[in-house]
């Protein structure tokens, strides 16, 4: 009995170590290139384009693929289930709620985990088996403003430029691919779309899509700056990457509905 | 600034909570203005030693000063001005292999905002044309033979004129070639340069030659001790 206390104990105390020193790296990521006062602009612009090509533009057909998919699906199935009950008018609230507040925010971040996620988990473990990280050091390179501060710059941007693309093509193209199977007026879907739209639903977006970019690049930063002799560690900390990043991403995800929710807004 | 003295005081390391020490009690003056050879059977901590000096690792107690500072009561900023005073070569790898040796070697300048850009590309091909690498600048790390990265690792550790040098197994996989490249730029930096602390982890007899009133320091169980003291100041012996 003793021993488990113990454990759980050990256990608990470990874990609020790891999560200080989490945030710890976030917020010393920021600091400091802050106080580096943009000398080193040109090394991290480069290093943040980059970033946002990979997890931005390499990912566009994929996530276009998903948005034209996913909306022809809720868009084909609101409008007739919708009909059956003569609410058709409000077929633009529920596309909002479902596409732009839940879904959009979702699938972005999932696709973004696996792709990007995975890939910056195991590109900074490999640094770190190769030396790569005390290499930078050596050169006074800070690795927290060098390598993850413009991961997170730009993933954050990348999530939240997938995340608008994911709702223009969902809720565009999604509208085009179900008119083929069952006709839909244009105008009256736009006027549908405009009525429900609220500052509510782009704040919430925006909100959600900018934790989940800092929560994916952060985790993986972190899970691959620990990383630290054998190559071996390398694909385990990118499953780590993806279990923690899933499990957070989620729970930021729903604990934001949940407030908006309690908060009273529709 | 000049970089004048270098000394462990009681100096405990382990790099992790619950693994036995690296380096206990360790207490040592460093030997300065002079070639130091580090000696020490394998996993005795010598590479550790120089991740202390270098400040890339965190010591869990005791000091570590330089020219009398604590360097653990310095951050990263602060430390900076000291590390770029120290040029080090590591055994393998040190080269970041997603960029071309350029942009590799360039990447500091960049960082630092250091020198304009007619002078940083002088001074790297001056290093490219010393180690004869000029023709596969543009390639990354792993693309090139094992020996021109050797021979990369080493010209980077010159980039920034150092006044310590810090050289971990310099001649593992070196040609004779780029060993007289290194040493005849050991003795032009100490010449022209501000180059005045040389320590080497090496046990090779062939280097040692070139330096033959070094220091010696044994790295042995945690401790670290300074074997024999050159009784003159030394430039390399070509």
């Amino acid at each position: 009995m003793l021993k488990a206390i113990d454990n759980l104990g050990k256990y608990t105390v470990d874990q609020a170590r790891s999560l200080t020193s989490f945030f710890l790296m976030i917020y010393l990521s920021f600091r400091q290139t802050i106080l580096s006062r943009g000398k080193n602009l040109k090394p991290l612009l480069s290093v943040t384009i980059s970033q946002i090509y990979f997890t931005g533009c390499m990912a566009m057909p994929l996530i276009g693929f998903l948005a034209l998919a996913t909306g022809s699906i809720v868009i084909l199935q609101s409008t007739h289930q919708l009909s059956l009950f003569g609410s058709s008018d409000m077929m633009g609230n529920l596309l909002t709620i479902i596409i732009v507040r839940e879904l959009g925010p979702m699938i972005t971040a999932l696709i973004v985990i696996a792709r990007s996620g995975t890939a910056v988990a195991s590109e900074l473990g490999n640094m770190q088996v190769n030396k790569e990280i005390d290499a930078m050091k050596v050169m006074s390179i800070d690795p927290l403003v060098y390598l993850v501060f413009p991961r997170l710059l730009g993933g954050v941007i990348s999530v939240l430029c997938l995340a608008f693309y994911f709702n223009i093509i969902a809720l565009g193209g999604g509208f085009v691919v179900a008119s083929f199977l069952k006709p839909l007026s244009f105008s009256f879907y736009m006027d549908s779309l405009a009525r429900a739209l609220t500052h509510t639903d782009f704040i919430l977006s925006v909100v959600k899509n900018c934790i989940s970019g800092v929560l994916i690049f952060a985790i993986a930063s972190y899970v691959g700056l620990k990383v630290k002799q054998s190559p071996h560690e390398v694909p385990q900390a990118a499953t780590k990457a993806v279990v923690l990043s899933i499990g957070f991403v989620t729970l930021s995800n729903v604990s934001l509905t949940l407030i908006t929710y309690l908060m009273g807004a529709r | 600034m000049d970089l004048n003295k270098l000394e462990f005081k009681n100096l405990y390391f382990r790099y992790e909570q619950g693994e036995t020490f690296l380096l206990e009690k360790a207490t040592l003056d460093f030997p300065m203005n002079q070639v130091s050879f580090i000696h020490g059977s394998t996993g005795a901590g010598k590479s550790t030693l120089f991740k202390v000096m270098l400040g890339i690792v965190t010591i869990e107690s005791g000091d570590y000063l330089i020219n009398g500072l604590k360097v653990q009561n310095m951050s990263f900023e602060e430390f900076k001005w000291y590390r770029l005073q120290m040029g080090y070569a590591f055994d393998v790898g040190g080269l970041i292999s997603n960029l071309n040796l350029i942009d590799n070697f360039q990447l500091p300048f960049d960082y630092h905002g250091i020198l304009d850009k007619k002078m940083i590309k002088e001074r790297i091909d001056f290093y490219f044309d010393r180690f004869n690498l000029s023709s596969i600048k543009h390639l990354r790390p792993s693309m090139i033979s094992s020996g021109a990265r050797k021979a990369a690792i080493l010209a980077k550790a010159f980039l920034f004129h150092p006044q310590a040098l810090y050289l971990n197994n310099p001649t593992l996989g070196l040609n004779q070639e780029h060993m007289g490249t290194l040493v005849s730029l050991i003795e032009q930096h100490q010449k022209e340069f501000n180059l005045k602390h040389i320590f080497i982890i090496s046990d090779d007899q062939e280097l040692m030659k070139f330096f033959p009133q070094h220091a010696q320091i044994n790295v042995h169980q945690g401790q670290i001790s300074l074997v024999t003291k050159p009784s003159l100041k030394l430039a390399g012996n070509l």
